[in-house]
């Protein structure tokens, strides 16, 4: 069976090639055969300079280079920058690294129109955009440090803006069964499993109400686990052809691989 | 063998649970691998007098010898006492599970105290279930905050004598339980980072490891995984499956 996990996290660290190894050899242990990188996302706070940025994307491409066969990259941008630096930083990721889609986190709302060039370009070049999403009502919209969380709304309205541009709206459990509904009417939006602990039920409800083939196993490791995370699918009341979807096959289409 | 330390029967308003009889989830458990779990009533966290559905918890499993059921007790309601005398004298009943957050006590209170005497003189150790859900994923008008960790760890250590079983701790919560005391025992349903099992186990001792789930709150595969996943020793792996809870609980 093919799996993919279209979210984790590599950590800026003293020896992150040492790290990424590890986490190798635990993502295989259990099958698991490419992970997408998103970078180190909150190493530099809600609004990372361009050096920063730079620095995040560096080690991706570092880390992808040495195991090419098993990591994809993606490419973490923040809206806050100038269009030149962006395109930049795009165009070093995706066109020369090959890199399969953008991350954006918390930054700025995912209604900003700062986002616009950002879409217009992920269009262009047709691959996705991996946007943070988390219930609002619960945890709130502004950051006590700065920044701007995105909850499903704002991603139902960013999908509507871009209908062409594929969409991978994060965390599963941190939209809720609300998220779900929110992101439903816009087929250009996918969502991934992770988030928070495996709480039972919302996989099987994403299933009946957007569809297996809209779903893509997440873990967010490395402050979860792969188990933990895996256990959800697996454990998940779906018939088995529909976790085949949800753990490799649907992000193998969307990314478009080859394995 | 794996015995199940925290699996709850009943109804949530905020997750729609597969396992609606005492036979389904049974069947559940077994399926998982899960021979044995202690099991609580939902009913009872947030009915005014958890005693009425930790009743029917027990009409309802007595059918079932690999669910025990577990009585939530509120210390500060009037009826404690005599309840607690009750289920002691129910034979099938090692341990009882107190939820300080939702029945909105301190665990500094007198009541508290007074309870921790009884279990003391009656060598029962005490559950105390420090949050149901992730603060982060509950409904917005009902938001409860986990037990304060500072609170339990000065509660176990002023009764030393008294094992505490703490449910659902964070993993940093897990290590911090642990290593401020000598009586404190932690699940594994909601420690997580990447290796959980051996992470942990890199900072506290495996004695002081229990499996639990949080079925039917969360996936039960998770829990599962969590252990089988893990590159530990056979002894390890024995302590946190099945012995510590069997030791603890004079099964």
């Amino acid at each position: 069976m093919l799996i993919i996990d279209i979210h984790t996290h590599n950590i800026l660290c003293e020896q992150p090639f040492k790290k990424m190894e590890e986490t190798i050899r635990l993502a295989k242990k259990l099958g698991i055969n490419k992970l997408c990188l998103l970078g180190d996302v909150l190493r530099f706070g809600y609004n990372p300079s361009p050096e920063q940025i730079k620095k995040i994307n560096d080690l991706t491409i570092k880390l992808v280079r040495r195991w090419p066969e098993f990591l994809i990259g993606f490419c973490f941008l923040n809206p806050r920058h100038n269009k030149k630096f962006i395109f930049d930083e795009i165009e070093r990721c995706i066109i020369e690294e090959n890199f399969k889609g953008i991350k954006l986190e918390i930054s700025v709302n995912a209604r900003d129109k700062r986002l616009d060039p950002i879409m217009k370009k992920a269009e262009e070049l047709n691959i996705v955009v991996l946007h943070h999403s988390w219930d609002t009502s619960v945890i709130g919209r502004k950051i006590k440090s700065g920044g701007y969380q995105s909850d499903p709304s704002d991603i139902a309205e960013l999908a509507c803006r871009f209908p062409k541009v594929k969409i991978i709206m994060a965390h599963l459990s941190g939209g809720g069964i609300k998220g779900i509904l929110k992101i439903k009417p816009f087929p250009n939006v996918w969502v991934d499993t992770s988030g928070s602990q495996p709480f039972s039920g919302i996989i099987e409800y994403a299933v009946k109400e957007l569809g297996p083939e809209r779903i893509l196993y997440g873990s967010d490791i490395p402050g979860r686990d792969f188990s933990s995370q895996l256990g959800r699918i697996y454990g998940a009341k779906i018939k088995e052809k529909e976790k085949r979807l949800i753990l490799g096959e649907n992000a193998q289409k969307l990314l478009g691989l080859k394995c | 063998m794996l015995i199940d330390i925290n699996v709850s029967f009943g109804n949530w308003p905020f997750q729609k649970f597969l396992f609606d009889t005492p036979g389904k989830l049974e069947r559940h458990l077994k399926k998982e691998g899960i021979s044995m779990a202690f099991v609580s009533s939902i009913e009872s966290v947030f009915y005014p007098d958890p005693d009425v559905y930790n009743k029917i918890l027990f009409k309802k499993l007595k059918i079932f010898p690999s669910l025990i059921p577990i009585p939530i007790i509120n210390p500060f309601l009037s009826n404690w006492k005599e309840l607690f005398e009750e289920y002691v004298a129910y034979k099938k009943i090692k341990t009882i599970k107190i939820l300080p957050n939702y029945h909105n006590y301190s665990l500094s209170s007198e009541s508290v105290n007074e309870m921790m005497e009884k279990l003391k003189e009656r060598k029962i150790p005490l559950i105390i279930q420090i949050r149901l859900e992730d603060e982060r994923n509950q409904y917005p008008l009902l938001k409860i905050k986990g037990v304060e960790i500072e609170e339990i760890i000065k509660l176990a250590n002023h009764f030393p004598q008294v094992p505490v079983i703490c449910l659902c701790p964070y993993f940093s919560e897990a290590i911090l339980l642990v290593k401020e005391t000598e009586n404190i025992y932690v699940d594994i349903s909601f420690v997580e980072c990447l290796d959980t099992i051996v992470t942990l186990l890199k900072e506290i001792p495996a004695r002081r490891v229990l499996f639990g789930s949080h079925t039917p709150f969360l996936y039960t595969r998770s829990a599962v995984m969590k252990i089988k996943s893990a590159d530990i020793s056979e002894k390890d792996i024995q302590a946190i499956t099945f012995k510590n809870v069997w030791d603890l609980l004079k099964l």
